[in-house]
């Protein structure tokens, strides 16, 4: 980036008009975009809006064909570029930082010799690996195979890959989303130094904290076209598209429950409220060790009749083992989980059936949870069947079930594999319903939708809550989550609970350090 | 087990449309054909096939005998269309029993403790890697010729692969999401089983099993060369073809029309075994 610059005539980047069809399909219909050297443009929208495309078609990287009345690269037209002319460009003059880093990286390689491939590529210099590693902050990891890596780590090896050759432009897809929040900012924090150094940054993201921190331009894109275009801080407080509206409604942060000003009882009488309330699910020192890594090391935990628990913790840190203890899906190593104070966790299988239908599941993965066989109504029925419901009073039940989680009744006649992923979720927590359960243990119910049906589905949950008295353990990395609909949090790290209480209280007033330092990266 | 899932449409059976279709239909009419013609040989074919005619001895094909005749005047056409019901018969006899059989040892190996599963899994592997026509040859001499033994020894050959497939298959299923989603609903194992694990442990093992079928007729017809199987006025495809090897010089059709129909058979099969295996 340092002689290339001076070369610059114009814009790093300047676009007008671009389009793609696929099959007849439009699904970009006329995008202009501008970008300056030392400028960040966040391209924000839901998923299937176009981003991604957006993206790869500024690389040449787009299936179909692309049209434009402008492409270009500081000057030079890319419009007409064949394969062998965009690869002298790729990577040397624009660069992409893909969205999943592990599967972008190639597992037989070490690290230093993927960063050195944009510049064996475009017969560079070698020297320079050592250099733009230590620049990622990942110094003396160039002989690392990615699975040694983190996921952090990843993303900034696959960030100095991309700097090898010194673009003029960096096209970053989603490059936090799989992350966790500490790890997130610190992605952040580089692709800002990366900016101040004068690299231009293109942005995708469906993650308008993300956003919030480094972009200096926003773009709203929706159904194949920029809809608003704006700087970051007018557009997020003011913003005037549907669609833009709605992107940040579903972004701005819930107040947390228990701190507005009705219910502005001090932490402690909080407490004392809830406390009154019967416990239905409860850890003893619950321990489970997997060979020599200890996933759960002695965690002590309470959920009341009608109050949400959430389970917060970063990946790795034990909270999805946990979950499974409290549920009896995994035999704890010491400890004990009782339901309704009575012992679970220690009987075997063949005496908690039984008493399964009190305490129901609500998976990463829905999709995964269903038998591909099956279309909802008989996922339905088969469950309904279980819960000892007769078969003449299925249809019925069937149906209203569908109607408390707001899922068309006639989707119920689809495979799982044709409904959205707001949709699947919805017809897991109906069959979670059907033996109208006390507790519901759901592990990151929203983690895989957008941010808009995110909404929805916390506010079903919390519903589901209220209406019916339900406990919920929702397992979760994400602060919203717990903030959105949470009464109290147990906040967990390599294997422990380090803190646990009132949201209102943990979140205002965190007491341990890691709590802190969470808090910290999502603000 | 039949109609246990009420609502569940079975996507197995019918195939939707796809690239590839128009092959896989022409082998599927002409497997069809085929087997009418083991099922219901005197529509096709009149005569008998072991009607001998002294006067009409190694005519080549023509109007009166399509398929020409063989030394004795037997008409080749006539013991090809009779002959269907042995080949095919064993090749699908033994497929099937070779399914069944394999199905259920992968299955319970599948399900048993991890040091049954070892021993299984261990003998499994073994047996694998040996030719299966090795396997066959080996257990005829065991057995001792006889069409009974071929379609035994065809089959056992081949439980291997389909154990391994159905274990390792069985071993994923048992471990997935909706095995264990029907778990947290309170479902018995034995439900779990037939509901959730086997319904979908079927569908690779049919198609392992329409891809075999080529390869069990082929090593019926190569036990039937060999003298092995079906005694020899019989019409048998590997007899008819060992009949024929030494007339090739001379009368090749005696050998080549019996080798065309193994040949034409195998193809479909595999084509219509790789379509339906293609899927999703």
């Amino acid at each position: 980036m340092s002689a290339a610059e001076t070369e610059v005539a114009g814009p790093a980047l300047h676009v007008r008009g671009l389009r793609l069809a696929i099959d007849g399909v439009e699904l970009l219909r006329g995008v202009d975009l501008d970008l300056a050297a030392g400028e960040c443009l966040a391209i924000v929208g839901a998923s299937g809006s176009g981003k991604t495309l957006t993206a790869r078609a500024l690389l040449g990287l787009a299936p179909g064909r692309v049209r434009a009345s402008a492409l270009q690269f500081g000057g030079t037209d890319a419009r007409r570029l064949g394969e062998r002319a965009w690869r002298r460009l790729r990577g040397r003059r624009i660069a992409l930082v893909n969205q999943d880093a592990l599967s972008a990286l190639d597992p037989l390689r070490r690290i230093g010799s993927e960063v050195a491939e944009p510049l064996r590529i475009h017969r560079l210099a070698l020297d320079g690996v050592h250099a733009l590693l230590a620049r990622v902050q990942l110094p003396g990891r160039s002989r690392s195979y990615p699975h040694e890596l983190s996921g952090g780590q990843r993303q900034r090896a696959l960030i100095a890959s991309a700097l090898a050759a010194g673009p003029d432009v960096l096209v970053a897809d989603e490059p936090t989303t799989a992350l966790d929040a500490t790890v997130q900012a610190r992605i952040l924090e580089l692709l800002a130094e990366l900016k101040a150094g004068g690299t231009a940054i293109v942005l995708v993201s469906h993650d308008l904290g993300a956003v919030a921190r480094i972009a200096d331009r926003v773009a709203v894109m929706h159904e194949g076209e920029l809809v608003e275009q704006g700087p970051t801080a007018a557009l997020l407080a003011a913003p005037v598209h549907p669609a833009a509206v709605a992107l940040v409604e579903a972004a701005r942060p819930s107040p947390v429950r228990g701190s507005s000003a009705s219910e502005a009882a001090s932490a402690e009488t909080q407490r004392d409220s809830s406390s009154s309330r019967p416990i239905v699910l409860e850890g003893r020192g619950l321990v489970k060790h997997f060979g020599a890594t200890t996933a759960v090391a002695g965690a002590d935990l309470v959920l009341r009749r009608g109050e949400v628990l959430g389970l917060l913790g970063e990946s790795g840190s034990g909270k999805t083992t946990l979950a499974r203890l409290l549920l009896g899906l995994e035999r704890a190593d010491a400890g004990d989980a009782l339901l309704h104070g009575e012992p679970w966790s220690a009987l075997p299988e063949r005496s908690r059936r039984e008493r399964r239908g009190r305490i129901q599941l609500i998976g990463q993965d829905p999709l995964a949870s269903f038998d591909p066989r099956w279309t909802g109504r008989a996922i339905l029925g088969e469950a309904l069947a279980e819960a000892g419901v007769a078969r003449g009073g299925r249809a019925d039940r069937i149906r209203s079930l569908a109607v408390d989680v707001s899922l068309d009744p006639a989707l119920l006649e689809r495979w799982p594999r044709e409904l959205s992923g707001g949709q699947r979720q919805r017809l897991a927590i109906a069959r979670a319903l059907a033996s109208e359960p006390d507790v519901l243990v759901a592990d990151e119910p929203v983690s895989a939708l957008d941010a808009a049906v995110r909404g929805t589905i916390l506010d079903l949950l919390d519903r589901l809550r209220r209406e019916r008295g339900l406990a919920v353990l929702v397992v979760t990395h994400d602060l919203e989550v717990v903030r959105r609909i949470g009464d109290t949090v147990a906040v967990m790290r390599a294997g422990e609970l380090v803190e646990q209480g009132p949201v209102a209280r943990v979140l205002l007033e965190p007491e341990h350090p890691f709590t802190r330092e969470l808090l910290a990266a999502a603000t | 087990m039949s109609a246990v899932v009420p609502g569940a449409r079975r996507a197995l059976v019918l195939p939707r449309w796809r690239p590839g279709a128009v092959p896989a239909l022409i082998a599927a009419v002409v497997l069809a054909l085929l087997l009418l013609a083991a099922l219901w040989p005197s529509l096709i074919a009149p005569g008998s096939p072991t009607a001998t005619d002294a006067r009409a001895g190694t005519l080549p094909p023509g109007a009166e005998h399509w398929f020409g005749t063989d030394r004795s005047g037997r008409d080749v056409f006539t013991r090809v269309v009779h002959g269907a019901g042995a080949s095919l018969g064993l090749g699908l006899g033994a497929t099937g029993l070779a399914l069944v059989a394999g199905g259920l040892l992968g299955t319970l190996a599948g399900l048993a403790p991890r040091r049954v599963d070892g021993v299984l899994a261990r003998a499994v592997d073994v047996l694998m890697a040996l030719p299966e026509f090795l396997v066959a040859l080996l257990l005829i001499a065991i057995l001792g010729p006889g069409t009974g033994s071929v379609l035994v020894a065809v089959a056992l050959a081949a439980v291997p692969a389909y154990a391994r497939v159905a274990r390792v298959r069985t071993q994923q299923l048992a471990r997935s999401a909706f095995v264990e989603s029907a778990l947290v609903l309170g479902q018995r194992p034995w439900k779990r089983m037939l509901r959730h694990v086997l319904p979908n442990l079927l569908g690779p093992l049919l198609t392992m099993a329409a891809l075999g079928l080529g390869t069990a007729i082929v090593s019926a017809a190569g036990l039937g060369f060999l003298g092995l199987g079906a005694t020899p006025p019989a019409p048998e495809w590997g007899v008819l073809l060992s009949e024929g090897r030494n007339l090739l010089g001379t009368a090749w059709w005696v050998a080549v029309f019996p080798g065309a129909a193994i040949t034409v058979s195998v193809v479909c099969a595999s084509v219509l075994g790789r379509w339906l295996g293609g899927r999703r």
